[in-house]
Protein backbone atom coordinates (compact mmCIF):
# COMPACT_ATOMS: atom_id res chain seq x y z
CA UNK A 1 0.00 0.00 0.00
CA UNK A 2 2.22 3.03 -1.32
CA UNK A 3 0.61 4.32 -4.03
CA UNK A 4 -2.24 6.84 -3.66
CA UNK A 5 -4.60 4.61 -5.47
CA UNK A 6 -3.74 1.60 -2.77
CA UNK A 7 -3.80 3.67 0.42
CA UNK A 8 -6.98 5.29 -0.56
CA UNK A 9 -9.09 3.04 -1.77
CA UNK A 10 -7.60 0.69 1.67
CA UNK A 11 -8.94 3.87 3.95
CA UNK A 12 -12.33 4.00 2.17
CA UNK A 13 -12.87 0.53 2.06
CA UNK A 14 -12.01 0.49 5.90
CA UNK A 15 -14.37 3.32 6.99
CA UNK A 16 -17.21 2.19 4.87
CA UNK A 17 -17.28 -0.88 6.96
CA UNK A 18 -17.20 0.88 10.22
CA UNK A 19 -20.72 0.56 11.17
CA UNK A 20 -20.74 3.78 13.11
CA UNK A 21 -19.88 5.43 10.03
CA UNK A 22 -22.91 6.90 8.09
CA UNK A 23 -21.33 8.72 4.75
CA UNK A 24 -17.23 8.84 3.90
CA UNK A 25 -16.15 11.88 1.52
CA UNK A 26 -12.65 11.83 -0.58
CA UNK A 27 -11.68 15.51 0.37
CA UNK A 28 -8.64 16.08 -1.19
CA UNK A 29 -6.13 14.21 -3.09
CA UNK A 30 -3.17 15.38 -4.97
CA UNK A 31 0.20 13.77 -6.16
CA UNK A 32 3.11 15.01 -7.54
CA UNK A 33 4.40 11.60 -8.76
CA UNK A 34 3.95 7.76 -7.46
CA UNK A 35 6.12 8.27 -4.31
CA UNK A 36 4.55 11.37 -3.30
CA UNK A 37 0.66 11.97 -2.74
CA UNK A 38 -1.71 13.18 -0.36
CA UNK A 39 -4.94 12.60 0.60
CA UNK A 40 -7.98 14.00 3.19
CA UNK A 41 -10.92 11.29 3.87
CA UNK A 42 -13.57 12.43 5.97
CA UNK A 43 -16.04 9.78 7.68
CA UNK A 44 -19.19 10.99 9.23
CA UNK A 45 -20.09 9.21 12.44
CA UNK A 46 -22.68 9.49 14.80
CA UNK A 47 -23.94 13.21 14.73
CA UNK A 48 -22.14 15.22 15.14
CA UNK A 49 -18.91 13.56 15.54
CA UNK A 50 -16.33 13.58 12.55
CA UNK A 51 -13.11 11.25 11.95
CA UNK A 52 -10.41 13.38 9.63
CA UNK A 53 -7.82 10.94 8.39
CA UNK A 54 -5.01 12.55 6.61
CA UNK A 55 -1.87 10.48 4.73
CA UNK A 56 0.87 12.65 3.45
CA UNK A 57 3.66 9.83 1.83
CA UNK A 58 6.68 11.12 0.62
CA UNK A 59 9.59 8.96 -0.55
CA UNK A 60 9.08 6.09 2.08
CA UNK A 61 7.84 8.47 4.57
CA UNK A 62 4.64 8.41 5.84
CA UNK A 63 3.26 11.85 7.71
CA UNK A 64 -0.38 10.69 9.11
CA UNK A 65 -3.19 12.43 11.54
CA UNK A 66 -6.19 10.97 12.39
CA UNK A 67 -8.72 13.65 14.04
CA UNK A 68 -12.21 13.64 15.50
CA UNK A 69 -13.70 16.17 15.94
CA UNK A 70 -17.63 18.33 16.06
CA UNK A 71 -17.39 21.80 15.71
CA UNK A 72 -13.78 21.90 17.30
CA UNK A 73 -10.92 18.99 17.31
CA UNK A 74 -11.53 16.42 20.24
CA UNK A 75 -9.10 13.63 19.78
CA UNK A 76 -5.87 13.54 17.61
CA UNK A 77 -3.23 10.96 16.42
CA UNK A 78 -0.54 12.12 14.31
CA UNK A 79 3.71 12.13 13.73
CA UNK A 80 4.53 16.01 13.04
CA UNK A 81 8.17 15.70 13.86
CA UNK A 82 9.62 18.15 16.46
CA UNK A 83 5.80 18.15 17.93
CA UNK A 84 6.98 16.66 21.59
CA UNK A 85 10.07 14.81 23.67
CA UNK A 86 7.89 12.01 24.41
CA UNK A 87 9.11 8.49 24.43
CA UNK A 88 6.93 7.15 21.66
CA UNK A 89 8.13 11.10 19.55
CA UNK A 90 7.19 11.66 16.62
CA UNK A 91 4.25 9.82 17.41
CA UNK A 92 1.62 11.26 20.00
CA UNK A 93 -1.78 11.73 21.22
CA UNK A 94 -3.71 14.47 22.02
CA UNK A 95 -6.42 13.18 24.55
CA UNK A 96 -9.83 14.55 25.59
CA UNK A 97 -8.10 15.98 28.96
CA UNK A 98 -6.19 18.19 26.62
CA UNK A 99 -2.85 16.65 27.06
CA UNK A 100 -0.45 15.47 24.88
CA UNK A 101 0.29 12.22 25.57
CA UNK A 102 2.64 8.74 24.00
CA UNK A 103 0.80 7.48 21.24
CA UNK A 104 0.41 3.76 20.57
CA UNK A 105 0.34 4.31 17.07
CA UNK A 106 3.66 3.22 14.66
CA UNK A 107 2.57 5.40 11.46
CA UNK A 108 1.35 1.19 10.06
CA UNK A 109 -1.70 2.31 8.77
CA UNK A 110 -3.02 -1.39 8.94
CA UNK A 111 -1.47 -2.00 12.60
CA UNK A 112 -3.01 2.21 13.42
CA UNK A 113 -6.41 1.84 11.96
CA UNK A 114 -7.98 -0.56 14.72
CA UNK A 115 -6.27 1.12 17.24
CA UNK A 116 -7.67 4.55 16.54
CA UNK A 117 -11.24 2.97 15.86
CA UNK A 118 -11.21 1.23 19.53
CA UNK A 119 -10.39 4.97 20.76
CA UNK A 120 -13.59 6.22 18.70
CA UNK A 121 -15.75 3.94 19.34
CA UNK A 122 -14.84 3.65 23.71
CA UNK A 123 -15.39 8.15 23.05
CA UNK A 124 -18.54 7.44 21.39
CA UNK A 125 -19.98 4.67 24.26
CA UNK A 126 -19.31 7.46 26.65
CA UNK A 127 -23.13 9.11 27.85
CA UNK A 128 -22.86 12.81 25.54
CA UNK A 129 -22.68 14.95 28.89
CA UNK A 130 -19.02 13.43 29.14
CA UNK A 131 -17.85 14.64 26.33
CA UNK A 132 -16.84 17.57 25.45
CA UNK B 1 -1.59 7.63 -26.33
CA UNK B 2 0.58 7.31 -29.07
CA UNK B 3 2.77 10.04 -30.83
CA UNK B 4 0.27 9.90 -34.15
CA UNK B 5 -3.03 10.82 -31.49
CA UNK B 6 -0.57 13.49 -29.50
CA UNK B 7 0.04 15.66 -33.08
CA UNK B 8 -3.77 15.06 -33.83
CA UNK B 9 -5.08 16.90 -30.70
CA UNK B 10 -2.67 19.52 -31.29
CA UNK B 11 -3.05 19.85 -34.51
CA UNK B 12 -6.47 22.23 -34.24
CA UNK B 13 -4.37 24.64 -32.19
CA UNK B 14 -1.59 25.24 -35.09
CA UNK B 15 -4.59 25.04 -37.64
CA UNK B 16 -5.87 28.26 -35.74
CA UNK B 17 -2.60 29.96 -35.40
CA UNK B 18 -2.94 29.55 -31.58
CA UNK B 19 0.77 28.49 -32.25
CA UNK B 20 3.25 28.08 -35.25
CA UNK B 21 3.76 24.14 -34.90
CA UNK B 22 2.86 21.07 -33.09
CA UNK B 23 6.19 21.20 -30.80
CA UNK B 24 5.50 24.95 -30.23
CA UNK B 25 2.15 23.85 -28.80
CA UNK B 26 3.53 21.10 -26.63
CA UNK B 27 6.06 23.10 -24.95
CA UNK B 28 3.72 26.08 -24.30
CA UNK B 29 1.23 23.82 -22.80
CA UNK B 30 3.81 21.51 -20.83
CA UNK B 31 5.35 25.16 -19.37
CA UNK B 32 1.61 26.54 -18.24
CA UNK B 33 0.59 23.47 -16.62
CA UNK B 34 4.07 23.07 -14.42
CA UNK B 35 4.04 27.08 -13.80
CA UNK B 36 0.23 26.46 -13.09
CA UNK B 37 0.94 24.13 -10.52
CA UNK B 38 4.15 26.16 -9.03
CA UNK B 39 1.62 29.24 -8.77
CA UNK B 40 -1.05 26.69 -7.00
CA UNK B 41 1.72 25.62 -4.44
CA UNK B 42 3.58 29.40 -3.76
CA UNK B 43 -0.35 30.42 -3.16
CA UNK B 44 -0.52 27.95 -0.48
CA UNK B 45 2.33 29.04 1.00
CA UNK B 46 1.88 32.90 1.23
CA UNK B 47 -1.81 32.89 2.63
CA UNK B 48 0.12 30.39 5.06
CA UNK B 49 2.42 32.65 5.97
CA UNK B 50 -0.02 36.01 5.99
CA UNK B 51 -2.55 33.42 8.33
CA UNK B 52 0.10 32.93 10.29
CA UNK B 53 2.55 35.96 10.57
CA UNK B 54 5.51 33.76 10.30
CA UNK B 55 7.66 32.01 7.81
CA UNK B 56 7.49 27.61 8.37
CA UNK B 57 10.50 27.63 10.04
CA UNK B 58 9.21 30.10 12.75
CA UNK B 59 5.66 28.30 13.07
CA UNK B 60 7.51 25.09 13.67
CA UNK B 61 9.33 26.67 16.19
CA UNK B 62 6.37 28.16 17.45
CA UNK B 63 4.19 25.06 18.09
CA UNK B 64 6.76 23.05 19.55
CA UNK B 65 6.73 26.21 22.37
CA UNK B 66 2.90 25.78 22.22
CA UNK B 67 2.96 21.35 22.84
CA UNK B 68 5.79 22.03 25.85
CA UNK B 69 2.56 24.93 27.03
CA UNK B 70 -0.23 22.02 26.86
CA UNK B 71 2.62 19.41 28.46
CA UNK B 72 4.25 21.35 31.12
CA UNK B 73 2.92 25.34 31.30
CA UNK B 74 0.92 26.56 34.27
CA UNK B 75 -2.75 26.63 32.76
CA UNK B 76 -6.20 26.73 33.93
CA UNK B 77 -8.58 24.06 32.51
CA UNK B 78 -10.33 26.12 30.41
CA UNK B 79 -6.84 27.81 29.25
CA UNK B 80 -5.67 24.15 29.16
CA UNK B 81 -8.42 23.35 26.60
CA UNK B 82 -8.38 26.19 24.30
CA UNK B 83 -4.77 26.18 24.05
CA UNK B 84 -4.92 22.18 23.40
CA UNK B 85 -7.74 22.84 20.21
CA UNK B 86 -5.30 24.99 19.10
CA UNK B 87 -2.73 23.07 18.60
CA UNK B 88 -4.70 20.61 17.16
CA UNK B 89 -5.80 22.93 14.64
CA UNK B 90 -2.53 24.09 14.05
CA UNK B 91 -0.61 21.28 13.55
CA UNK B 92 -3.41 20.59 10.30
CA UNK B 93 -1.90 24.17 9.19
CA UNK B 94 1.24 22.68 9.72
CA UNK B 95 0.98 19.39 7.80
CA UNK B 96 -0.54 21.80 5.02
CA UNK B 97 2.69 23.72 4.99
CA UNK B 98 5.44 21.17 4.59
CA UNK B 99 3.07 19.40 1.83
CA UNK B 100 2.70 22.68 -0.07
CA UNK B 101 6.51 23.41 0.53
CA UNK B 102 7.36 19.91 -0.85
CA UNK B 103 5.41 19.86 -3.87
CA UNK B 104 6.46 23.58 -4.77
CA UNK B 105 10.16 21.78 -4.45
CA UNK B 106 8.68 19.02 -6.86
CA UNK B 107 7.49 21.04 -9.31
CA UNK B 108 10.50 23.34 -9.29
CA UNK B 109 12.44 20.59 -10.11
CA UNK B 110 10.41 19.73 -12.92
CA UNK B 111 11.01 22.78 -14.85
CA UNK B 112 14.31 22.29 -15.07
CA UNK B 113 13.68 18.62 -16.10
CA UNK B 114 11.74 20.47 -18.92
CA UNK B 115 13.19 23.35 -19.43
CA UNK B 116 11.21 25.76 -19.26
Amino acid sequence: MNTLASLLGWVVSQLQAWTYVTKVQTLETESFDEHQFHFKVRAQLTPPFILQIRFYYNQGYLDYAYQLFNDGPLLRWDNKEDATDLPTAPHHFHNEQSEIVESPLNGDPVRDGPIVREAVEHFLSKPLSSNP
Amino acid sequence: MSDHEVVALLEPLVRHQAFPSVEAAMRALVRDYVLRQIEQYRERLVLLEKQHGMTFEQFSAYLKERAALVAHGQLDAEQKQRVAQAVMAEEEDWLDWKIAREFLEGWVGVTAEVAV
